[in-house]
């Protein structure tokens, strides 16, 4: 859009060259914007995580049940693939399967939010408890986030299915390093919260 | 629901229609907030109205609103395939609904945090009216006191002292003065300044659930204590926090991508470098003050107790709450220093002295804001700490000093141009000065165990912020007013409201230390007799303080409907801005510009900075922009060119932008 | 004001502004001493002298720093003054100065450690040396919405609602909260320490001067940190009397050994 705002009946001819070096910026623009979100994202986990430690130290309910979290962590994972396909797909323009791979990712990405919804009701698990708060917190955050970003791929996953992304691909790159930085912070939940 | 205004039928319809979008905004808030409380309520079997319900409705009206305002059209729909189409309005109009225009919003954000101004200014005016005299006569309680002393506090900061100049000159000028005609996530920006008024609604509305008693800190366990108010002051401070962060997002973007040819970092200007290094604060700490919100809310509905005496920790709320808190107050002053030394060099038409320390001294000061925060709780904190806040907090005094080196290096020896923007300026100078003094006071610990919690603070952040930044914003509206209206102001007028806003300021605050070393401890309606002369002195005296910024107000408006033309560079100044034609056109420039040169530098040597054509690209406008019609400067449609094409259009090819 | 700043004035801008600061600074720092003579509040323990002391010593070390900024603005305003339509350029063009940068640098750091050391850590260290004091009154603090307890368990005396010590008797008060945060403070003391639910903090603090709140209004407890409703009006009564007195004072409430 930074291209399109000039005046249409500009005097001068745009050669193809600029144009395409509008694109090439407007592609270098979105993906530093996300990488700047990325940063604004770590700042709400990294509090989030160094909070659990302050107040619970490394304890954790003996009787969690974390065979449930490893389910989670697998879906997430599948999640993720489903989008390493949908991405690779794009790349070839083979748009039907770019679409199913982005629709598995938004549905799995989905079920992960869901299923730790579901995990909340753990009798090892008491808000009140030092623990407990720094869990929902963390769980709750990261289920948000894949509640939102499941609503922005299924939309790109309507787009993929007629055959164009707006913006070129830049969007579904958006989306991938979203997702990807949604699975590392899952992987840290399992960790921090189940293993350790 | 795009309304067409191309036909120009009866005003009222015309504009029922220009403001289709607010009215369909408020209707679908309100709706999701209807809808969001009643599902809760159900599911959780409640008759009636649960802080949950609250929660859950306010985030589900703020999803109407956004929806309603435009979102819909311009984020949601083209994600999901539809179409992109949207009117972003033409004159006025422009202002009430979501436009793409940085310019709209930026002075969007203007009219905005000054109204915010206004109404925090007036809860000021009573809360001195109150505090004349040492009992409880005006207002019926001292709860009724500390709802609106937290209100004054939270939207003076939170809305009017990071807004005002971050959100109203940064989207206006950044782009501008780096020769960009746009942000570069345009319908992130305007996304992020309409989730401006939902923010300042929940404070300002949270009385209607008994609002929150806490002040702008709000300290834990208070906080769980209060009433349902207080998640309104969580609520609309992660509302005001989000816009700051998306704004930075873009900040930085187009700082980072956007600068035209020839503009190196080396010759960024001041005001850019400050607004980025502003974002860059923003980015990192706005997030963390998010999570403790979070807390705070789930404190209330969730039944944690990160913050409870048995359970919790009672201060890890300070200690969050102050290391987004103090970066929070250079997020504030940053941009207002970066303004004094654009005005200063123009004014005085001398060379800015030291760039390169006092861009130098920015950066120190960035780095450094995040490691002096425990000094707001030397009375409360381990020992342990004391020494290394204490000496962090007087180190930040050497990196703020530098921008007083450049400050008074280009202003000596300069030609003084004492118009009311330089006025302002000098005397921002002046009264920071006094609040930065203050401040080394009570960063050392053994003076601040005596000052802290005492009206010494309150003298101490009013010269600070007030003082400086207020100060600042008022010299930044008339030094640039002329390039967002077209017009000038008056200066006589100006000048004269200028030298009583200075008197008044000093006679309302400066008092006030005083008071604090008296034994008036902050935060209270009654007190005991013999500090009351002093209190009617100083509620009097606020009063001319409060006359002065009215007067400002009256000359701004006035100006901005009559005041003659101003042409593009009635200053004299070499940023970009004045480059092109006031108000600029909707791209902003005729051309791309092509820096040459540094745009501080005077003298007979000096090369002229900007503005140079491409070779063989396009030719450079011999004409400035028509002045605006009379019409159209009447009202607030500035800015629209009469050759400027009407209603802008998405175009289908650009749809779902720039959100996650 | 036609007067064309240039290199053949700037010595005497210099010498005058000069003139200007050290006068200035002189009328400040005696200013200070003469409002300090009498106007610091009343004070009535031996720690809270440290802090009066870092404000008077800060005094006079800002005061330096807010002449020369004040000279400079203001000498400028009015000396520099040029008419607001004369676009012509300043005849001096300086874009850094090697001498003027690092005197400012030098003496800003210098200044900025100084503080840090002298006012700060020996500040510090002096009220931090009050906790070695032998034989303290033990004086158990409790704040809850709105009241101060005082508690002295050496005595036996428990839960009073006002405040007695003996004069020149150090006292090692052990303060904590009931619900939320609330801050002890005796203006008359200067140091104030945060009460805080679910722990405890010290303040030591050796009385020297005997009153109660008709000697001087600052001699009465006050809480410093809002706590809701009731903050302003959440104060105690303190009364310093003699040894004699205090043990009068004991055995009257009930205590004894
Ligand atoms: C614009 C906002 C702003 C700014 C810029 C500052 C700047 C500073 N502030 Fe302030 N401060 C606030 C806003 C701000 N503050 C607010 C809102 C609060 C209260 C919050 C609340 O509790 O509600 C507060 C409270 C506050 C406290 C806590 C008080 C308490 O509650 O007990 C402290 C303590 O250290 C402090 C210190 C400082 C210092 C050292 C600076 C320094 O950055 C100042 C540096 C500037 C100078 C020193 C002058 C210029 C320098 C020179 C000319 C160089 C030479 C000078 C020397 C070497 C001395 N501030
Ligand atoms: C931006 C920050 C800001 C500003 C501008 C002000 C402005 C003023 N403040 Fe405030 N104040 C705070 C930030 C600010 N304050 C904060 C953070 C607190 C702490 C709260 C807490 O403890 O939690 C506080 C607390 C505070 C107290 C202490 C309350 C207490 O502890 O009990 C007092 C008491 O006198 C006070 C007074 C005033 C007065 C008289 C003004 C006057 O300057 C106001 C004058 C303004 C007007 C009368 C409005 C007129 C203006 C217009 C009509 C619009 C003009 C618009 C344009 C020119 C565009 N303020
Ligand atoms: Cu207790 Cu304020
Ligand atoms: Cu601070």
């Amino acid at each position: 859009m930074t291209v399109s705002t000039r005046p249409a009946d500009d005097s001068s001819p745009e050669t193809a060259e600029h144009l395409q070096l509008g694109e090439q910026r407007e592609r270098r623009t979105r993906l530093f914007g996300l990488a700047l979100f990325i940063v604004a994202e770590t700042m709400i986990f990294v509090p989030v995580f160094a909070i659990r430690f302050l107040l619970a130290g490394t304890a954790r309910p003996a009787d969690l049940d974390d065979g449930f979290a490893l389910v989670l962590t697998a879906v997430m994972v599948a999640s993720f693939a489903a989008m390493h396909i949908a991405r690779r797909a794009a790349r070839r323009d083979r748009w039907p399967a770019a679409a199913a791979g982005l629709w598995a990712a938004a549905v799995l990405g989905l079920v992960t939010a869901v299923g730790s919804g579901i995990g909340w009701a753990d009798p090892a698990l008491d808000a009140a408890s030092d623990f407990g708060g720094t869990f929902y917190l963390a769980t709750g955050a990261h289920a948000l986030h894949l509640v939102a970003g499941a609503a922005f791929v299924a939309g790109l996953a309507v787009q993929a299915r007629r055959g164009r992304l707006a913006g070129g691909r830049t969007l579904l790159d958006v989306a991938y390093w979203f997702w990807a930085f949604l699975l590392v912070v899952w992987l840290a939940i399992e960790v921090i919260f189940y293993l350790m | 629901m795009a309304v067409d205004t191309s036909t120009t039928p009866k005003r009222s319809v015309e504009a029922l229609a220009g403001l289709g979008p607010l009215l369909r905004a408020a209707l679908w808030g309100l709706a999701g907030f209807a809808v969001g409380a009643l599902v809760t309520a159900v599911l959780q079997g409640e008759r009636q109205f649960t802080e949950l319900a609250l929660v859950v409705g306010y985030v589900t009206g703020l999803a109407g609103w956004q929806l309603g305002i435009g979102g819909w059209e311009t984020v949601v729909r083209p994600l999901y395939g539809g179409s992109s189409e949207w009117d972003e309005g033409t004159g006025r109009w422009r202002y009430f609904r979501f436009n793409t225009d940085h310019k709209v919003i930026g002075l969007q954000y203007l009219v905005t945090a000054g109204v915010t101004f206004g109404l925090a200014g007036l809860l000021a005016m009573v809360m001195r009216t109150e505090l004349a005299t040492a009992e409880l006569d005006l207002l019926p309680t001292a709860e009724a006191y500390n709802n609106l002393m937290s209100i004054h506090g939270t939207l003076m900061l939170f809305a009017v002292s990071v807004v005002a100049i971050v959100g109203g000159f940064g989207n206006y000028f950044v782009p501008l003065m780096i020769g960009a005609e746009d942000m570069a996530f345009p319908r992130l920006n305007a996304t992020s300044y309409w989730l401006i008024p939902p923010g300042v609604l929940a404070i300002i509305a949270s009385p209607l659930v008994g609002g929150f008693q806490g002040g702008w800190t709000s300290y834990q366990p208070l906080g769980a204590d209060n009433a349902a108010g207080q998640l309104l002051f969580y609520l609309g401070v992660y509302t005001l926090g989000l816009a700051s962060l998306l704004t930075a997002i873009n900040v930085i973007a187009t700082t980072v991508f956007m600068r035209a040819p020839g503009l190196t970092w080396g010759r960024l200007p001041i005001f850019v470098w400050t607004m980025l290094l502003t974002s860059v604060l923003n980015l990192v700490w706005v997030p963390e003050i998010g999570v403790a919100m979070v807390m705070g809310i789930m404190e209330r509905v969730a039944g944690t107790t990160f913050f409870a005496a048995d359970g919790g920790l009672p201060l890890l709320w300070q200690d969050l709450f102050w290391m987004f808190g103090h970066p929070e107050v250079y997020i504030i002053m940053l941009t207002a220093w970066g303004l004094w030394l654009e005005i200063l060099a123009v004014m005085g038409r001398k060379t800015l002295f030291g760039y390169r320390w006092v861009v130098g001294g920015f950066l120190a000061i960035t780095l450094m804001s995040s490691i002096v925060w425990a000094h707001h709780m030397f009375a409360t904190s381990a020992d342990a700490r004391l020494i290394p806040f204490m000496s962090t907090t007087e180190l930040i005094s050497i990196p703020t000093g530098l921008v007083y080196l450049s400050a008074i290096g280009t202003l000596w020896l300069s030609r003084v141009r004492l118009t009311t923007p330089m006025l302002l300026v000098l005397f921002s100078m002046l009264t920071f000065l006094l609040g930065g003094v203050s401040g080394v006071f009570l960063a050392d610990a053994p003076a601040d165990f005596y000052e802290t919690d005492t009206y010494f603070v309150v003298a101490h952040f009013h010269y600070v912020i007030v003082g400086g930044m207020i100060f600042a914003w008022l010299a930044g509206l008339y030094y640039w007013f002329p390039k967002y209206t077209g017009k000038m102001f008056n200066e006589a007028f100006g000048k004269v409201a200028a030298w009583l806003l200075f008197i008044g300021f000093n006679a309302t605050f400066f008092p006030m230390h005083f008071l604090g070393l008296d034994g008036m401890n902050r935060r209270i309606a009654t007190y005991l007799d013999y500090m009351e002369p002093v209190n009617i002195a100083i509620s009097i005296l606020a009063a001319f303080l409060g006359l002065a910024l009215i007067l400002h107000l009256i000359n701004l408006v006035y100006s901005w409907a009559t005041g003659p033309p101003a042409g593009p560079n009635p200053w004299g100044g070499k940023t970009l801005e004045w480059e092109t034609s006031s108000p600029p056109p909707r791209e902003n420039f005729e051309i791309e510009p092509l820096v040459l040169a540094d745009f501080y530098s005077y003298g007979d040597a000096a090369p002229e900075p900007g503005m140079v054509p491409i070779p063989g690209v396009r030719p450079r406008p011999l004409e400035p922009e028509p002045q605006r019609t009379s019409l159209e400067a009447a009202g607030i449609g500035a800015g629209s060119a009469p050759g400027n094409p009407g209603p802008q259009r998405h175009h289908p090819d650009d749809e779902a932008g720039d959100h996650t | 004001m036609t007067e064309q700043p240039g290199r053949p004035n700037a010595r005497r801008h210099l010498l005058v502004a000069g003139l200007s600061w050290v006068v200035l600074t002189v009328a400040g720092v005696i200013g200070v001493r003469v409002w300090a003579a009498d106007s610091f509040p009343f004070l009535a323990a031996e720690q809270g002298a440290v802090a009066d002391d870092a404000i008077l010593f800060l005094f006079y070390l800002v005061i330096p720093v807010f002449m020369f900024v004040l000279v400079a603005v203001v000498y400028a305003m009015i000396r520099f003054r040029a008419r607001p339509d004369d676009l012509t350029d300043s005849a001096v063009q300086v874009r850094t100065h090697r001498g003027y940068t690092m005197t400012w640098l030098g003496t800003t750091t210098a200044l900025a450690v100084l503080v840090i050391i002298h006012p700060g850590v020996t500040g510090l260290m002096e009220i931090w040396d009050a906790r070695d004091e032998p034989d303290p009154l033990v004086v158990e603090v409790t704040a809850q919405q709105w009241e101060w307890s005082f508690t002295y368990p050496e005595q036996g005396v428990e839960n009073q609602p006002e405040l007695v010590l003996p004069v020149d008797q150090p006292v090692r008060f052990v303060i904590t909260s009931e619900d939320v945060i609330h801050s002890f403070w005796i203006p008359a003391f200067r140091l104030k320490q945060d009460a805080v639910p679910g722990a405890t903090t010290e303040l030591h603090i050796t009385p020297d001067r005997i009153g109660d709140i008709g000697t001087s209004e600052m001699l009465r407890v006050q809480c410093a940190e809002l706590c809701g409703i009731g903050h302003a009006d959440m104060a105690a009564e303190v009364s310093i009397v003699t040894a004699a007195e205090f043990d009068e004072w004991v055995t009257e409430v009930g205590g004894g050994q």
